[in-house]
Parts: structure tokens; C-alpha cells; sequence
């Protein structure tokens, strides 16, 4: 079927069939239909998406778009068109993507089919036919009735972009053919993962292949070990430590597995442990099993559970956790889990073996501070080594005292629904913008009783001669003077001159707003603003719309910038006002400015 | 121009009553607060009297400080009374349970009176950040 392929220059799995210095032997001829050369193929190409250790950077790089890949040393790109060829990506020949997926550290001598010195070879655009390599698989497990939802499901979970060439549904199993054997490997590694309420099972089918499927463990030996796909490793270590009934995983001593032993996987614990093979892990567990609840990480000689802190993402329903037997020597250990949003439902905790309680519990002679300090970490704690955490009314005060998670995580913008949010930046881009160009317009805006006023705590200016008294109505009163901020702060708690600086009614408002500097809103930063916006009654028949910006702007002729909240009640405006005339269809019935030395967004928001 | 006077007085008083029972009687913060009452913390909606009373269990000890305050009375919203409602601003920093570093804050809230009581007010909608 390739006899067009053997003149080209090797590459991904043929050149990888051959093992390492490939480069130039033509034994591109054996991409051989028999299920055993594509279960190697499969193996091959799979391990060839790994770096060692870099499970997790390969499935992101999975995605990445043709154009990206090519630009990327050492691959070989080759678009290929086909009368069967879908748009998107992939279906390339020979999953040239999955090698050339493999990520940057092309340096590793084990593997590299594409020299990459030779990169500038082999970055071409080819357009070729390229035949369809027609591979089945079996799929089932699946309810009935669930059918339809099969293939978008395989198609996410694979992550690979493919699209079937056919598929039969008989009864409770569905043959589906794929084009080539890599999109076939990446569904058939899914077998095992939960559909719904069930496992799914999958394998290939093959008239040669006995119904049973294929057994991943017994592929050939020829294959360099070291290859064999890491997460396929990962995986299998996870199914044979999982218990589904109980909702169970049990990571305990995850140094002495023998197969992770075997692929050279350093787990998490152990010295020189790769950093990607925790979160690797985490994620595949929350990928592939239904609801953990509880999870084990005894014997592990773990210091902290740094490596293990993605499970507050992908495993969110864990109720009992264990770390029994482990060197985490204090309660920062686990800082990495607590906190606001994490870990919501942890009801049972077990840290025995642990110095860090040894510590404790001897610094104080008796357990309570260690108790304390977990119930601390984790409000939600109700067992702690398996005895049940009953605090005394003092201690929960002091516990109250001294905590400081905070119930709920920060949200960067707060909506009570679409029509808010809709109204809310319409209005906040016409304001603004013609606060910046155009405030005779902008003062129609305004209801008839509105108020404005602005309240300022500026300290990095340079100390202007405050403006007081008469001299102040004097500058009011002068059309072509601008004053500053501060001059019209309305700052309350300095008690000074209450009730001026409160503007109310358009005239008034539209005289101080032209006195201000003008300014510049940069909208463009979305980032840079926090908006929220909701509505609620105001008196008898009213409802009002609240909407409340963080955010940053300039002064026209000064590049030092300041950070501003500003919160506006609106109104809307009825037909024939003056706001709806200038086509608002809200008017301002308040309008409170306050204006601060500039700093980040970031640092503003309360976080934890 | 009186009415302004009377919105000022309040907020004032309303402030300091408000952020000293925040810090020391958080409980009986409850009471200021309507079922229909629009809250917003961080972010977070919390909506009715339960979620809130819930929430303000769960946060941790607090210390508020005080920066910068403002205040706009409503007087769209003046009831037959002759009261307004009031639009309040306030900034400042807060310290949660024993943590290092203070934070800070910037809460809105609007008051309104509540009706044949004379200058009581209640929150109407109070939004943190």
C-alpha cells in the first residue's frame, strides 16, 4: 500500500520500526496490515509521544495545530491531501504528528528518527494520496440508548481529532473504523475508562484476531522497554491499585510497584521523581475513574504533597485521604491542599506515621494542638486517624479565632445573568468613552436628581498647595481652570467639608465634570477590570441595576496611571429623556467614583 | 439640602455599627439584612438569609480597617418620610484569623429605610471585593 512512501525519507514509525539511527534505511516497506505489527506500531508510536517523564506535556502538545508542529525542530510535517481527508489535522500518514509530538528534547539519543539537524530537510509540504488505512474496533459496555454519545466521547477522550469512517451498531456494541493506527490506538487505550455508569471495553477487531481482543502485555519483545508508553504504564498502575466498588485508590508504597519498576517511573516520593509524574497521575485517575472518594498515599515518603496537590482538581470528591507513614515533618506540608474550594468534602484525614504529628503531640503532651491545627487546615475534617474530632467550645472559638480559609474562592467578575452582564459592558464602554472624549454628551446621562461625587486617598502625588476655601470657588467658577482629584475629594472620614463636593442634578454634574483632567480608559485589557453587575428592587416600583468596575486609567498628559472602583445605580431611561436621546437606554441615577494609587488587579483581588 | 445631612449622619453611625459587629458580633450582622437582600462577595452570589448567615459563620475571624468612605443619598428613593435611601462606598483593609497580611477591601452597600421607622435602614444590596 505505500510502495509511494519507500522513496521518501523515512519517518515516523518506519523509520522508528528500525530502531534508532534509521535515518536513511528503506525499510519503510513493513507497514504490514497483520494486527501484531500494529499493535507494535501502536506501542511504537504511542511511546514515541512520550519524553520520559513528560506524560503530561504530550497530550497538550497532542493538540497543537499542523502549523505549530511544523515549525517545530525536528519534525517532519507532511500534509497530505486524500479524497477521504477530513479538514482538520492528523490522519497522517504514519503519525508523523505523534512523532513529531514528541516534544522538543529531541536531544535524547534514543530516539531520533528525524536527525534534527536534518530539520530543514524535512519540513516540506507534500500533497500526496495518501491510502486509508481502514482499522476496526470494537467497542462495548455501553448502555443502551447511549449510542450516539460514544463517538464524541472516544473523539474527546482520545485526544486526537479524527472522525469516523464508519460505524455499525449491533446490540450493545459498535464496530467503529478509524483511519490509521495511531487514532486507533488512541481509542483502543481507552478501554476501561467509565462511560457513563460502565467501563467501556474496547479492542481491536480483526478477522485474524480472536474476539478476546488483544492483551497489551504481550507485545512483542523487540519493543525497547523504555518506550513503552509511559501513560499506558500509568494507567495500568492505576487500574490495578483501583478498587471501584469502594470508590477506592490505593497509591501506598508506590516505590516498590513492580511495573512501574519496570518502565523506570520514579512515583512521586522517591528521590529524583519526575515533577510530571504526580499531576500525571492525578489526572488520569480523575480521567478514568467514576466518583474517588477515597485515596491512600501511605509509605511513599512523601515530604509534602507538592506533587500530589492536582488531586484538589481532578479528584474534588475525596472524603477520606490518607498520608499514614509518610515524612511530612509540619502542617505547611500540606498547604499545597487546603485552602478555599479545595477538598470541599474531606471528612477523614490520616497522618499517623507522620513526625510532623510525633512532633506535635510531644511538643504539647497531648494531641490537642495537633487536632487543632488539622481542624484548622481543613474545616470540613470530622476524623483525624481515625478518631473523631470533637472539639471542646473553647478550642472551636480559638479555632474561629485563628483561621484564616476563607469560605469562598474569588471570583473575577460577578453577574446575576446575562442581560446584567450585556448591559453592564454596553453601558461601561459608552460611559467611559465619553468620559474620555466627550462629557458635555455624557452629562445627559444623568437623571434629573442624580448624584456624583468622588473620594480620592492619593499619597504618591507630589504634594500640590491644597486648594481651600475661597480659592476653591474661585477655581469652581472658572470655566477654563482644571482641578485635580484631590481637590474635590469627598473622602468622609476626614470630616472636613461635608456636604460639598456631593453634585447633584446634570448642571451641577456637568460643571465639575468638566473640571476634572481628562482621562484615558484603555478598555482594550479586559484583565485589567473587574466588572460586576446585578439588579435588585430599590423602593416600592423601582428596580435598579448595579454595576461596579475595578480598574485603571491615565490622565491625558500624564503617563502615571491610577487605579479607580466606581459604582453606578442605573436607571432605565424613559423615552424623551435626555440619556435616551443620546441613544442610552439607561440612565445614571448615582455615580460614585473613588480613585487610589495604581495597583495591579491582581494584587486587588483578595486571594488566598 | 437637609436630607443630605441626614444621609451622611447615617452612614457614619451605619458604618461604625456595621465593621464593629463584623469583627466582634458577626452574628448579629443578620438582622440588617432582607431575604431579598443582593449579596456578592468576591464574586460569589449568596442569596438569602440562610446562605448568608452560613457564610458569615464560615469566615474567619475578622479586622477591618477603615481608609475612605463615601456616601450618596438616593433621592430618587425618598420615601414619604421624607428618607432617603443611601449608596455607600468604603474602602479599607482586613485581616482574616491569624494570617500575616492585610488585604484590602472595597464594599459597597446600599441602605434603605425601612418604611414607618424613621431612619432605620436595612441593607439592600452589599457587595465585596
Amino acid at each position: 500500500m505505500n510502495k509511494d512512501q519507500q522513496n521518501e525519507a523515512p519517518r515516523g514509525l518506519m523509520a522508528m520500526f528500525g530502531g534508532i539511527s534509521s535515518k536513511k534505511t528503506n525499510e519503510t516497506t513493513t507497514k504490514k496490515t497483520t494486527t501484531t505489527t500494529i499493535n507494535k506500531k501502536e506501542e511504537e508510536m504511542s511511546s514515541s509521544n512520550r519524553r520520559g517523564g513528560g506524560a503530561m506535556k504530550t497530550s497538550r502538545k497532542e493538540r497543537r495545530s499542523l502549523a505549530l508542529r511544523a515549525q517545530q525542530p525536528g519534525r517532519v510535517v507532511t500534509v497530505t491531501s486524500s479524497p477521504v481527508e477530513t479538514k482538520k489535522v492528523q490522519q497522517m500518514e504514519d503519525d508523523d504528528i505523534a512523532m513529531g509530538g514528541t516534544g522538543k528534547k529531541q536531544k535524547k539519543k534514543r530516539f531520533s528518527p528525524y536527525n534534527s539537524r536534518q530539520r530543514a530537510q524535512h519540513v516540506q509540504v507534500k500533497q500526496s494520496n495518501k491510502p486509508i488505512e481502514k482499522i476496526d474496533i470494537l467497542v462495548g459496555g455501553f448502555a443502551p440508548g447511549s449510542e450516539h454519545n460514544v463517538i464524541p466521547y472516544l473523539q474527546q477522550k482520545s485526544k486526537k481529532q479524527w472522525i469516523p469512517l464508519d460505524v455499525k451498531v449491533d446490540q450493545g456494541q459498535m464496530l467503529l473504523s478509524v483511519d490509521g493506527p495511531t487514532i486507533a490506538h488512541s481509542i483502543i487505550r481507552l478501554n476501561g475508562y467509565i462511560y457513563g455508569t460502565q467501563p467501556l471495553q474496547i479492542r481491536l477487531f480483526n478477522e485474524s484476531t480472536s474476539l478476546s481482543g488483544f492483551d497489551k502485555n504481550e507485545l512483542p519483545s523487540n519493543l525497547t522497554p523504555k518506550k513503552t508508553s509511559t501513560m499506558d504504564t500509568l494507567r495500568d498502575f492505576l487500574r490495578s491499585r483501583w478498587n471501584a466498588e469502594g470508590h477506592y485508590l490505593n497509591l501506598d508504597d508506590m516505590a516498590s510497584d513492580a511495573s512501574l519498576k519496570k518502565a523506570q517511573i520514579r512515583p512521586p516520593g522517591a528521590n529524583n521523581a519526575s515533577p510530571t509524574v504526580g499531576p500525571a497521575l492525578m489526572k488520569l485517575a480523575g480521567e478514568m475513574f467514576e466518583n474517588v472518594i477515597s485515596i491512600s498515599f501511605a509509605n511513599n515518603r512523601f515530604r509534602n504533597v507538592q506533587q500530589v496537590s492536582t488531586m484538589t482538581q481532578f479528584l474534588p470528591n475525596i472524603r477520606n485521604l490518607s498520608l499514614e507513614n509518610n515524612v511530612i515533618t509540619s502542617f505547611s506540608g500540606l498547604d499545597a491542599i487546603c485552602g478555599s474550594g479545595k477538598l470541599k468534602h474531606l471528612r477523614e484525614l490520616v497522618l499517623r506515621g507522620n513526625p510532623l504529628k510525633e512532633s506535635e503531640v510531644k511538643q504539647r503532651g497531648d494531641n490537642r494542638g495537633y487536632v487543632r491545627n488539622a481542624v484548622k487546615q481543613f474545616p470540613s475534617l470530622e476524623l483525624l486517624d481515625g478518631e473523631l474530632v470533637s472539639l471542646s467550645e473553647e478550642e472551636k472559638q480559638m479555632i474561629q479565632k485563628t483561621r484564616r480559609i476563607l469560605p469562598l474562592g474569588t471570583q473575577p467578575f460577578f453577574f446575576d445573568n446575562e442581560n446584567s452582564q450585556k448591559v453592564a459592558y454596553e453601558f461601561l464602554t459608552r460611559f467611559l468613552q465619553l468620559f474620555d472624549t466627550d462629557r458635555a454628551t455624557l452629562v445627559l446621562i444623568y437623571d434629573s436628581t442624580a448624584t456624583f461625587s468622588i473620594s480620592t486617598l492619593l499619597k504618591l502625588r507630589n504634594a500640590k498647595k491644597k486648594v481651600r476655601g475661597r480659592q476653591k470657588q474661585r477655581l469652581m467658577e472658572d470655566d477654563d481652570t482644571k482641578m485635580s482629584w484631590t481637590d474635590l475629594n469627598r473622602n468622609l472620614t476626614k470630616n472636613s467639608s461635608k456636604s460639598k463636593h456631593l453634585y447633584s442634578g446634570p448642571e451641577m454634574i456637568g460643571t465639575v465634570l468638566q473640571k476634572l483632567p481628562t482621562t484615558i480608559h484603555d478598555l482594550s485589557q479586559p484583565k485589567d477590570f473587574i466588572v460586576d453587575a446585578f439588579q435588585y428592587p430599590l423602593g416600592i416600583n423601582k428596580t435598579v441595576l448595579q454595576v461596579t468596575i475595578h480598574g485603571e486609567f491615565k490622565e491625558a498628559d500624564n503617563p502615571l496611571p491610577y487605579s479607580f472602583d466606581r459604582t453606578f445605580l442605573l436607571l432605565p431611561a424613559p423615552s424623551g429623556s435626555p440619556a435616551a436621546t443620546m441613544g442610552s437606554p439607561y440612565s445614571v441615577l448615582s455615580d460614585m467614583l473613588y480613585i487610589k494609587d495604581y495597583c495591579s488587579i491582581t494584587n486587588r483581588i483578595g486571594s488566598d | 439640602m437637609d436630607f443630605i445631612n441626614l444621609a451622611e449622619q447615617s452612614s457614619e453611625q451605619f458604618i461604625k455599627l456595621f465593621y464593629q459587629n463584623y469583627d466582634t458580633q458577626r452574628n448579629l450582622l443578620g438582622n440588617l439584612y432582607r431575604e431579598d437582600s443582593a449579596v456578592v462577595w468576591n464574586g460569589n452570589a449568596v442569596s438569602g438569609l440562610q446562605q448568608l448567615s452560613e457564610f458569615l459563620s464560615r469566615l474567619p475571624a475578622s479586622q477591618h480597617e477603615i481608609i475612605a468612605y463615601d456616601c450618596q443619598p438616593i433621592a430618587a428613593t425618598m420615601n414619604t418620610q421624607g428618607v432617603c435611601g443611601i449608596l455607600i462606598n468604603v474602602h479599607g483593609d482586613v485581616k482574616y484569623g491569624d494570617s500575616p497580611g492585610k488585604k484590602s477591601f472595597s464594599q459597597t452597600i446600599t441602605l434603605m429605610p425601612v418604611e414607618g421607622q424613621g431612619t432605620n435602614y436595612f441593607i439592600q444590596s452589599d457587595i465585596f471585593r
